[in-house]
């Protein structure tokens, strides 16, 4: 069994066995991302697809430092906010004032939610929301990061954080109406 | 803590971890779409050790490289008119043989000129304003020494009143026989004004450098590959106010105009124009205000 790096090298060379072992190993994870952050699932094949792309074409610049799995990641999400600009407006409600961050009392605080129904939540959230909720509170970014990534205000960055929460709690039927 | 009240901070971790463990194996369709894709790749060296100086031989290159244009952008910018007069006729031909750095030499050159003349009753430079770059474009009037700078779109001069230039001295004025021909611009013979271009604080005029910034509004790519295959053939601008009213030109670095549409529809392609570096100046309107956008376009097949 070939260990990653071994792989990697492979995949360096084209070696279309090897690539396919290393796209099996990550496509789980990386189509079911691409599903978080695109609105349709054709928008979600076309940024696997090209992500994956971009991926092993960039191969020779990973310099085996660190986690290959977070390199492959970066590539995908930021593949994943490309294509978002070109297919849906982009839109941020700069206009609103910005909400504090108000702990939300939530009936059910234990409830099973599905994963599956999680995900379409998510992805009937509209463009702003989504992405600052997927990049903060899914992937982890700070909100320094996130506003560097969009290049947006870090206010923005946390109201839009605020709003995705309310709206996705909302969706998840989380309030008492 | 009430157990009948959850905080963000719980709601978060636990979408983080379900999602976290989130997998679909896609359908295998999409392995055949991406193999496609790799084939297309260029193939990659075959033995590691090639890796090494390939590198090295790169920033070898990209060094030399940046030192030559250092080079030669000093050279222009401290150009006599000679050397303008020489450099422009020289390198004049056809856009062909310019290479993508002599063009933006050349457009570079002609921004920084400050010899502009003034021809009574003509209008004067126009400077934009949050633009790093001046908004000049070749008028008819020029000649290889005396660079008309003028920019009007729709019979509109937008101006800006604290920028002067000054006069030029034309006694040696040299014309020769393979002086740059410039487009005739009809539309560009007004003086009458119009509002400043304003921008908003918050808009941002990034260009598309492949992975990181995004315009809130507007997107608008800096390449487009008209070879068929379905990506980026051509120049779409996204994010345009579809009832505004706006305004595409295309020129390329000699100042002519090789493409023109009102009510631009996404639907330029490059056709007729060999692979180079292109310049655009897109007017619109949005939210009521208009703007004008400049930047480069670049054809590669």
């Amino acid at each position: 069994m070939l260990s990653e790096d071994e792989l990697i090298k492979q995949c360096k060379k084209g070696d279309r066995k090897a690539q396919k072992l290393l796209y099996d190993k990550y496509a789980p994870a990386l189509f079911a991302l691409c599903q978080r952050y695109m609105a349709t699932i054709e928008e979600a094949e076309d940024a696997f697809i090209t992500g994956f792309t971009l991926i092993f074409s960039k191969l020779d610049t990973y310099r085996n430092e660190g986690s290959f799995e977070g390199w492959i990641k970066r590539i995908m999400i930021n593949n994943a906010i490309s294509c978002l600009r070109v297919n849906e407006k982009y839109k941020y409600q700069e206009d609103e004032q910005y909400l504090e961050n108000v702990d939300s009392n939530m009936e059910n605080p234990q409830q099973i939610i599905e994963t599956q129904e999680i995900v379409q939540k998510i992805q009937s959230l509209p463009i702003g929301y989504r992405t600052v909720f997927n990049l903060v509170v899914v992937e982890g970014y700070t909100y320094e990061e996130t506003a560097k990534i969009l290049n947006i205000n870090i206010g923005t960055v946390r109201s839009q954080l605020n709003r995705a929460r309310k709206e996705l709690q909302k969706k998840l039927k989380m309030y008492k109406n | 803590m009430n157990i009948n009240t959850q905080t963000d901070k719980q709601f978060d971790e636990q979408i983080k971890e379900q999602l976290s463990q989130y997998k679909v194996v896609p359908p295998n369709s999409y392995w055949e779409k991406l193999t496609s894709k790799l084939d297309t790749l260029p193939t990659q060296a075959s033995a590691p050790h090639a890796f090494m100086p390939t590198m090295a031989l790169k920033t070898t290159i990209a060094i030399v490289f940046v030192v030559a244009v250092g080079v030669l952008v000093f050279f222009l910018v401290n150009s006599t008119d000679e050397r303008d007069n020489a450099l422009l006729n020289n390198t004049m031909p056809n856009v062909d043989t310019l290479s993508t750095q002599e063009q933006d030499n050349i457009l570079k050159s002609i921004e920084n000129e400050e010899n502009t003349t003034k021809i009574q009753p003509k209008p004067k430079p126009i400077i934009q304003a949050t633009s790093p770059h001046g908004y000049v474009d070749i008028s008819k009037e020029s000649t290889p020494n005396t660079l008309i700078a003028e920019i009007g779109l729709n019979d509109s001069v937008l101006e800006r009143e604290d920028i002067s230039f000054v006069e030029k001295n034309n006694e040696n004025q040299d014309y020769n026989n393979n002086e740059p021909k410039v487009q005739e611009t009809p539309k560009f013979s007004s003086q009458q004004v119009i509002q400043e271009p304003k921008v908003e604080e918050n808009f941002v005029w990034e260009e598309d450098k492949t992975e990181m910034p995004i315009l809130p509004n507007l997107f608008i790519p800096n390449i487009i590959t008209p070879n068929g295959d379905g990506y980026n053939d051509c120049f779409e601008i996204q994010g345009k106010d579809s009832t505004g009213l706006n305004h595409l030109i295309v020129f390329n670095g000699l100042g002519r105009i090789v493409f023109e549409q009102q009510h631009y529809d996404n639907n330029w392609c490059g056709e007729n124009l060999p692979d180079n570096v292109y310049y655009y100046y897109f007017k619109f309107t949005f939210g009521g205000e208009q703007y004008l956008k400049k930047g480069s376009i670049t054809i590669k097949r």
